[in-house]
């Protein structure tokens, strides 16, 4: 794309877009100036937006989506005060890259939702992503085993049902298996069995 | 008239036979208590000072916690004891402040698979796991999981224990829920978790540091336990109304121990889990070492594991889940 088409496009497209857009990818890390991040079926390992503290939420993240010809509109989901039933809030991101990635990254932000609670450990990181035959791996950084819930079937939920959710959002997604730094995850305290894969069929009736 | 006295002894006899049948015959409780050894499971927060009949915690600031793991191997003793006293033969997954099996914890998939080997490898036809919740501070109540693929005999129990819990600690009813917990997944019989209170709670924990309401609690479960097998569910549905794995992906047998770890380790550095399991080989007409790297319902799922495992050049084919199998630590 040539810098005078961008701007031409730039100067035609809504600005609460561009905040949006521009906020995104400053959580994420994700948003060189060239497009050129990697397409959804390739590995990303660039620096990915951090699971941030209630307290520090991002305010940028309460802009709502305004998808553009650039930006396509992403769902995540988040476990409501409850843990009883997932929330979706809708995100714009930039068209250009993984859609997963794209997804994962949002949910890392946070949500904007005050009756939503944050998904991910404090620090998590996406490490990597990739789509192959409808499963989708997901590689998270170590403070995902080293936040996650020492116990309780609600604290589990409101971890991982939204990656779950979050994940199978993706187009031709169905499943989704997760590793931590490469390896698969152990987290003390968890019931869930990582070695296989999870889907949807594994939090039925929560909504969202 | 003579021969009406000899039938009405008859059928007395028979009454009694079946009711002596019936009292030896009680179904095999597994009793799972949560958590253990370096896995704490959730974490409460007491008063200070609270007696609470259990191991005291207090932690580097000074505060007095209350563990998941030790409200859970308290209400599991109680739980046996009500059982047996009641002619309820039961097999407890771990007995002291330890993982699964009694051993020291190592990871996760160690300790829930060994758990769910005691419960299967002794044929238990009742399998119940007991939890305490965890989230914030106002989260409040009881819930019941079973296994989303269970059949009606895990779905009876959990309605019949959630019953009984919910009036016992009279908490609000977070719902009888389905969930792929490793322990309701891998077990072969009627299997149900109980989530009974928030630790997360202050109240809730003040309520679970109290052991008259641990024993309330175990009494609540051991009532539902019993109205499934009273009301003939047991009889009806039987042990194996779970749909558990039975697609085992193998990535090596060996004949040494150290062989079987040293592929463990490999397998583990090309990103994938493995355990090792100790597990008789029709072929070699002996035990085995197995290298296992995972267990599926479904035939596809444990395909597409061996399949990424060869492309990580590791030798992996899918076997049948054998019908007795031993953890050991890797």
């Amino acid at each position: 794309m040539s810098t005078s088409r961008t701007t031409r496009r730039r100067l035609t497209r809504p600005i609460a877009a561009l905040v949006t857009v521009a906020a995104a990818c400053a959580l994420a890390g994700c948003g060189s100036s060239d497009g050129g991040a990697p397409a959804a079926s390739t590995v990303t390992t660039a620096t990915t937006a951090t699971a941030t503290a209630p307290t520090t939420r991002p305010a940028t993240t309460t802009t709502a989506p305004a998808a553009s010809a650039d930006t396509r509109t992403v769902t995540v989901y988040f476990a409501d005060a409850d843990a009883q039933r997932l929330v979706p809030e809708t995100r714009a991101v930039l068209r250009t890259g993984s859609p997963l990635r794209a997804a994962l990254v949002a949910l890392a932000a946070g949500p904007t939702g005050a009756r939503s609670m944050p998904a991910l450990p404090v620090g998590t990181t996406i490490v990597g992503t990739n789509v192959a035959g409808g499963e989708a791996l997901v590689n998270l950084s170590g403070e995902f085993t080293r936040g996650y819930p020492s116990g309780g079937a609600a604290a589990e939920f409101a971890v991982l049902a939204p990656l779950v959710y979050t994940a199978t959002g993706t187009p031709g997604v169905t499943r989704v298996r997760f590793t931590v730094d490469g390896l698969t995850p152990q987290p003390a305290g968890s019931q869930y069995d990582w070695s296989g894969t999870f889907s949807r069929a594994d939090f039925p009736g929560v909504g969202g | 008239m003579g021969r009406l006295r000899r039938l009405l002894a008859a059928a007395v006899l028979a009454v009694s036979l079946a009711a002596a049948g019936g009292a030896s015959a009680a179904p095999l409780v597994a009793i799972d208590p949560g958590h253990g050894g370096d896995d704490s499971g959730a974490v409460g927060t007491l008063p200070p000072g609270t007696a609470t009949g259990l191991p005291q915690r207090i932690d580097a600031d000074g505060i007095t916690r209350i563990y998941e793991k030790d409200v859970t191997l308290d209400i599991a003793q109680r739980l046996e004891a009500f059982l047996r006293a009641r002619g309820y033969p039961t097999v407890m997954t771990r007995t002291k402040d330890l993982a699964g099996g009694d051993v020291p914890f190592t990871t996760v998939t160690a300790d829930l698979s060994a758990r769910t080997d005691i419960a299967n490898n002794a044929h238990a036809r009742i399998f119940v796991s007991i939890h305490e919740n965890s989230l914030s501070a106002t989260a409040s109540g009881t819930e019941t999981y079973r296994f989303y693929y269970a059949g009606a005999g895990s779905k009876t129990l959990a309605l019949l224990v959630h019953q009984q819990v919910l009036a016992a600690l009279g908490l609000p009813d977070r719902g009888l829920k389905t969930a792929g917990f490793y322990v309701l997944r891998h077990t072969t019989m009627p299997a149900i978790l109980v989530e009974g209170a928030f630790l997360s709670n202050p109240s809730e924990a003040l309520i679970l540091a109290d052991p008259a309401v641990r024993q309330r609690v175990a009494e609540a479960i051991g009532t539902g336990v019993a109205r499934y097998t009273d009301g003939g569910y047991d009889a009806q549905y039987g042990p194996s109304t779970t749909r558990v794995a039975r697609y085992q992906v193998n990535a090596g047998a060996f004949r040494r121990l150290a062989d079987a770890r040293a592929r463990a380790r490999l397998v583990h550095r090309r990103g994938f889990e493995a355990s090792v399991r100790s597990q008789y080989s029709a072929r070699f007409h002996r035990n085995l070492f197995y290298v296992v790297g995972g267990r599926f319902v479904q035939l596809a799922n444990a395909r597409a594991l061996r399949d990424r495992m060869r492309g990580r050049r590791i030798p992996a084919n899918v076997g049948p889940v054998p019908a007795r199998s031993r953890a050991l630590p890797v």
